[in-house]
């Protein structure tokens, strides 16, 4: 039995200590995701969240028939569209966080990319965009974005492509530092 | 997976480039998180032992009858005497901490035997499991419905709606659960090869079962 598995086991027996290292290595992974599907920052802190209380309270059904990450990845997936619905019922339109987003990216050319990224990433559909973050942040592959999503693996395949297609003409779009990025690497 | 349209390593690296925590947020997250555990084990399995004992105190008390199809049953309601065998709490006061874990919503919703064996029904929001009531305390399986209910609720289908059932037949455990607020009564029933879970007015859709594994096994 791995490390990994040995940890999810004491955590699931109730071992407070196992939960709170589960929690920590996984911690990154989870903002992450919640961070690049929800856009806005403070939504996406309430959506990292909740995505660990619910892996805290899910943890006793984990039956290790997939990978313990796939199995996080798939409560973050779910807390951030659960978030972002909730944001639609309150009717906060998303283009608040593109500009928060946008207002204050001129720092250095570091954050002028991240955020550039950022508000590009939010003008992307949801659908395509969560197929993104689960491909390119999360590393996982198209099998397993399938099952977590509950769609066909053409499916992922074809919202990775339209949402690749689409992330890279709007940074192409953008002026500033972004433009110079996507310039210097070719401009995908 | 290689893929012939990927992005290019500069708008991936800026995609994974999420601006730092603050890790005094962080540590209030986790804290939060682990939040959902009961605050210690000795505690759970306080909580465990004084809800076994109610559960004992009602049934000796001479059980409880549900009213059929009630939408205000109180959750983890403990079973009725129509039971295939008498339920019981556990049985085996070292188990209390296996079953109720640390997890705050946890509790027991009695006991049945099945060919000699005692199984101790465990009950946690949207989770029911099955354990062997005596140690190794080894969980049988579970039935995870929490989907269900929310698929229902998603689905404006109200939690009264529904066919009438009879459940006169035995049934081993009901108990309310909620999803978004709304009350969902459920009812454990014995098959011939294990239980089953269904909600308390849909006695035609089966939410998952249990084979319990005969003698030997």
């Amino acid at each position: 039995m791995t490390t990994d598995a040995l940890l999810v086991k004491r955590a699931q027996r109730g071992d407070r200590n196992a939960v709170d290292e589960l929690l920590r290595a996984n911690y990154d992974i989870v903002r992450a995701v919640c961070h690049r599907i929800v856009i806005n920052t403070s939504d996406a802190e309430d959506a990292t969240q909740i995505a660990l209380m619910a892996i805290v309270r899910a943890l006793p059904s984990f039956d290790g028939r997939a990978k313990f990450s796939t199995w996080v990845y798939r409560i973050a997936t779910n807390a951030a569209l659960d978030e972002l619905r909730r944001i639609r019922r309150r009717d906060i339109p998303n283009d608040d966080a593109k500009f928060e987003n946008i207002s204050v990216g001129d720092a250095t050319n570091t954050i002028d990319a991240q955020m550039d990224v950022s508000a590009a990433l939010a003008q992307v559909p949801e659908e395509f965009r969560v197929v993104l973050v689960l491909r390119h942040i999360a590393d996982l592959e198209y099998e397993e974005i399938a099952v977590i999503l509950d769609v066909p693996v053409g499916t992922v395949r074809s919202r990775l492509s339209r949402g690749r297609a689409q992330l890279t003409a709007l940074l192409g779009n953008q002026d500033g530092s972004t433009q110079r990025q996507n310039n210097d690497t070719g401009g995908q | 997976m290689s893929e012939d349209n990927e992005l290019s390593p500069e708008v991936e690296a800026a995609l994974r480039d999420i601006p730092a925590v603050d890790p005094a947020l962080r540590d209030q997250h986790i804290a939060a998180a682990l939040g959902e555990l009961t605050p210690s084990a000795s505690s759970g399995r306080l909580k465990f032992l004084v809800a076994a004992a109610a559960a004992l105190v009602v049934l000796v008390a001479g059980g409880i009858t549900v009213s059929r199809n009630s939408n205000d049953t109180p959750p983890a309601l403990a079973a009725d005497t129509t039971a295939v065998s008498v339920p019981k709490a556990s049985s085996d006061p070292s188990c209390a901490e296996e079953f109720s874990g640390l997890w705050s919503d946890s509790g027991s919703l009695g006991a049945f035997t099945y060919l000699g064996v005692t199984y101790e029904m465990i009950q946690r929001t949207g989770v029911l499991s099955l354990y062997l009531s005596k140690e190794p305390c080894t969980k049988i399986g579970e039935i995870q419905y929490e989907g269900a209910m929310e698929m229902r609720d998603k689905a404006d289908d109200s939690p009264q709606v529904g066919a009438e059932c009879d459940w006169s037949d035995s049934p081993l455990a009901r108990f309310t659960d909620r999803a978004n607020g709304n009350p969902y009564s459920l009812v454990l029933t014995r098959t011939d090869s294990g239980v089953s879970l269904f909600f308390m007015n849909r006695c035609t859709e089966t939410l998952g079962s249990i084979a319990l594994p005969a003698v030997g096994d």
